[in-house]
């Protein structure tokens, strides 16, 4: 086991860190209810809870398989001339980017009110994971399918994800499985469940790959979003893969990726990496890819234990993590208590920041950390900001409630004004240097009476400075 | 806290006005910024200096470029039955001899050869190549062996062997993400992705900016654990802290919002360039380049090149986005005088396999043409095309070194010795007349 973190270390700040990483953080007050959960109380709350029944359905247009639209093209694209052709397809265009704005917003809105958003934050990885863009897959059905199947078993086991995303419509779309069949197999998707989903490169030969392209052969997808196992498509010949010989499928395929040690190696340490923000230290590293296998590949007891452990508090973990665009959108609009802006905004405002909901960039997902930051989006941030506090004022947003965010009975108080601020900003309290400047700030105003546009304004300034991109 | 970056807010402090400046004020007034400091002297010069410095540019072709049917040996039988579909027809293609031709949206780079200032060099890759996307872009990125991880890229070991001063924007990447190439120790190159973003908006720019400044400026925090840096993105190879990274990128972030969208502001292109993504970045670099930036390396990318399925039609839309981009580029460059002093490369992380697959595409391959433009290369074709028929697991042989061709742009175009970017030497390739 990992040694766990001692009871007397379990304050608010740790709860706002858990909470910050296991979820998309908090108010203060949704962080001080995980806080007197008790550590033990607080992980069991993550990682256990349920969803709730019927919460939060999908846009119900998005959730079909096919429109109607495309039906009557197709059975009346014949009769067409090419001039309805084409506005029947620009029709059919502009109905997939609504959908996906939809999508997007659902999606966003389900990470910013779970009541346990652990689940939210797995299928977040598991997307950027098991990296599927729209740009590709065209359908956004099929993306929203993919995406309950990450929901649905975020925590696994993993070995049936993997069988899952093998036959999963975008997946197969997007690494060209629909095609591929015995007479050329296509190796696209062969080489990136060994490379990206599971192995690591270094882990496999070509060999292995141009093997294993030959069982993923012979799947087609079906116009409702269905697949069938053609088996005149499929290679049912001798393969020889990983030193193992057998006439293997996709799944038989995983099934022996799986039993590679390396797997869990390899898996153990991207989810640490991402809910710790940086890689495991090589002193425990080991133990979580041992603990992974003795579970299955099931996760819940694995994230019991790294949530409960020391190492996930210790200090080059809390505070280390450069949050991700989402991480900062849903975070910010939980901490300033204001909804999500509306849905073109947030979709702009996230493309500028660098992370498309179902659009990464490549199939290796998102780097994350460093990467995350450029000289433009970090001036993106600082603006996104802007907008989100009612500093500069934007069209559609709503602005938050600032006598609540900044309380009247404190305002005699301007250090405990700022203690608060810096909780409910940053989950801890910043070295008295950082902080100065606002405290500065405050002697300027109307400290009784500040006008919403200072107050705004001082809430702007504590998120656009380089310790606020941090969880 | 790094001595570096205590180095370069010093700059920003007393010579920021002075640097920025530098080509609205009269000469006179930017000489007395910079004897006011010497500091603000070594930055200052940088930038009027750097305006007769040559400036490469590089292109990545994202994804594997299919080099075969971009540069096409359209009188090879072995061609044709290796793609029966997707071979692009003789009497289609841009003939540059008599047994190669440029694909047909090519016409672009036909004329730039024509008059001397496009070669393409042939057979371009390394031993042992790796046919993974990330590995093998990695490796073109860092410029190392098949089997070495280096944490720094090229571009930026060029940077940290050559741009003095503290001034980021020796390079400048136009992209969403910093490149791997530039990865450095210095802490230099900046990246931005749409230039009408890159400014800060409402008060932290206006009446509460001291604020702002002195917020982002602090700089007794969290500066002391020093965590390996291995992303990707990171233009910083050096072990630097989170907090460390964002303060100094806020920092070059505050320092240059403010001169590109100047020179944004009052330059224009002097060409008609095509719609999309590739041609507005391009004339993005142009108007930098007008505006006198001292950056010595810009970068630009195109996507889309992985061709798994119905290859043909996407193919052919990259070619004539490609073509009709650069061709607006040199044109705007040549109108402003400026071409002389730029230096185009496109490099990909692979070509593709021989034979077509049964998406009607092209899986991972090795070896492929790269393309240098410029008024001072040595146009044509440089090298012979690699065989069709003897084969490497039924990808080309390479039988240039891509770290040949840098070495050359490094000696021959950016006068630094390629060792100290390379580690040793390469055989040269004759790219320069």
């Amino acid at each position: 086991m990992l040694p766990k973190l001692p009871p007397a270390q379990w304050t608010p700040q740790m709860a706002a860190h858990l909470l910050g990483r296991a979820g998309f953080g908090g108010s203060p007050e949704e962080i001080r209810k995980i806080y007197e959960l008790g550590l033990d109380g607080a992980v069991r709350f993550l990682v256990r809870t349920p969803e709730p029944e019927n919460w939060l359905p999908p846009p119900e247009d998005a959730a079909k398989p096919d429109m109607e639209e495309q039906i009557e093209m197709r059975q009346n694209a014949m009769a067409m001339s090419d001039e309805e052709r084409r506005m029947a397809q620009q029709k059919i265009q502009q109905l997939y980017r609504d959908r996906l704005i939809a999508l997007r917003q659902w999606w966003l809105e389900r990470m910013r009110s779970a009541p346990a958003p652990l689940r939210e934050k797995l299928t977040l990885f598991w997307h950027g994971h098991f990296a599927t863009s729209i740009q590709k897959v065209r359908v956004p059905y099929f993306m929203y399918a993919q995406n309950q199947l990450f929901r649905r078993m975020a925590f696994g086991p993993v070995t049936d994800l993997t069988k899952g995303i093998s036959q999963d419509p975008a997946m197969m779309r997007y690494l060209d499985l629909t095609d591929s069949k015995k007479s050329a197999p296509n190796e696209n998707y062969a080489r990136e469940v060994m490379e990206l989903f599971t192995l690591g490169e270094g882990h496999y030969t070509e060999e292995d790959i141009r093997e294993s392209a030959r069982a993923f052969t012979g799947y087609r997808l079906n116009r409702d979003g269905t697949v069938r196992f053609v088996a005149a498509q499929h290679d049912n010949g001798p393969k020889v893969f990983m030193r193992q010989r057998g006439n293997f499928t996709g799944n038989d395929i995983v099934d022996v990726i799986f039993e590679q040690l390396q797997s869990a190696k390899f898996l153990s340490a991207k989810l640490w990496t991402f809910f710790a923000g940086t890689p495991p230290p090589v002193a425990i590293a080991d133990l979580l890819a041992k603990r992974m296998r003795e579970n299955r590949y099931q996760l819940e007891p694995w994230f019991t234990e790294i949530f409960s452990s020391r190492e996930f508090y210790s200090p080059t973990v809390v505070r280390k993590q450069i949050k991700s665009p989402v991480q900062f959108m849903v975070q910010a609009c939980k901490q300033l208590e204001i909804p999500l802006p509306p849905p073109r905004f947030l979709q702009d405002a996230l493309r500028q920041l660098g992370q498309e909901l179902f659009q990464p960039p490549n199939v290796k997902g998102w780097d994350g950390q460093y990467a995350w930051i450029t000289s433009s989006t970090l001036v993106g941030r600082y603006n996104l900001a802007g907008a989100l506090t009612g500093a500069n004022p934007t069209k559609g947003l709503t602005k938050p409630q600032l006598g609540h965010l900044f309380p009247r009975e404190k305002r005699g108080d301007p250090e405990r004004i700022l203690a608060d601020l810096q909780f409910r900003f940053y989950g801890h309290q910043l070295s008295p240097k950082t902080v100065q400047p606002f405290r500065e700030y405050l002697t300027k105003i109307d400290l009784e009476n500040p006008s919403n546009e200072q107050t705004a304004e001082l809430f702007h300034l504590m998120m656009s400075i380089p310790e606020y991109q941090l969880t | 806290m790094s001595t570096h970056l205590r180095t370069r807010r010093q700059f920003i402090r007393t010579s920021v006005l002075g640097g920025a400046l530098s080509w609205t004020l009269p000469a006179f007034l930017d000489s007395t910024f910079g004897v006011m400091n010497s500091l603000a002297a070594d930055a200052s010069t940088a930038i009027t200096t750097g305006k007769d410095s040559p400036i490469l540019v590089v292109l990545q072709l994202a994804g594997g470029n299919d080099g075969l049917n971009t540069v096409i040996p359209f009188t090879n039988d072995a061609y044709y039955s290796a793609r029966p579909r997707l071979s692009v027809v003789g009497k289609s293609v841009l003939p540059i001899n008599d047994h190669l031709g440029f694909h047909p949206n090519l016409a672009g780079f036909q004329s730039l050869m024509n008059e001397g200032n496009l070669s393409v060099v042939q057979g371009v890759g390394y031993p042992n190549p790796n046919r993974s996307h990330f590995r093998a872009t990695e490796i073109w990125q860092t410029a190392s062996e098949s089997e070495q991880a280096l944490s720094t890229g090229w571009l930026g070991r060029y940077f940290d062997n050559a741009c003095s001063g503290e001034d980021a924007a020796c390079g400048i990447s136009i992209s969403g993400e910093t490149p791997q190439s530039f990865a450095n120790r210095t802490g230099k190159g900046i990246s931005f992705n749409n230039p009408g973003d890159y400014q800060l908006k409402g008060e932290l720019n206006g009446k509460n900016e001291g604020y702002f400044e002195m917020a982002n400026a602090a700089e007794d925090e969290g500066g002391s654990i020093g965590m390996l840096n291995n992303s990707a993105g990171a233009s910083m190879a050096s072990s630097e802290s989170p907090v460390d990274f964002l303060r100094r990128t806020s920092l070059d972030a505050r320092v240059n919002t403010e001169r590109i969208q100047q020179i944004l502001k009052r330059t224009r292109a002097d060409a008609k360039y095509p719609n999309g993504r590739l041609a507005s970045n391009l004339r993005t670099v142009a108007q930098l380049i007008q505006g006198g930036m001292s950056t010595r390396v810009y970068y630009v990318s195109q996507g889309g090149f992985d061709t798994h399925n119905n290859q043909s039609g996407a193919h052919a839309n990259l070619m004539r986005e490609m073509d009709e981009a650069l061709s607006a580029f040199v044109q705007d460059l040549k109108a402003q005088g400026n071409f002389d002093r730029v230096l185009l490369l496109t490099f990909s992380e692979f070509g593709r396999r021989v034979s077509e697959n049964a998406s009607g595409g092209t899986d991972h391959g090795a070896a492929a043409p790269m393309f240098l433009i410029g008024s001072r290369i040595k146009p044509g074709i440089i090298g012979a095309h690699p065989s069709l028929t003897e084969l490497d697991r039924g990808d080309l042989k390479h039988h240039t070194d891509f770290r040949s061709v840098y070495a050359s742009v490094l000696d021959n175009w950016l006068k630094i010795p390629s060792q100290t970017v390379l580690g040793k030497k390469f055989k040269p390739v004759p790219i320069f007349a």
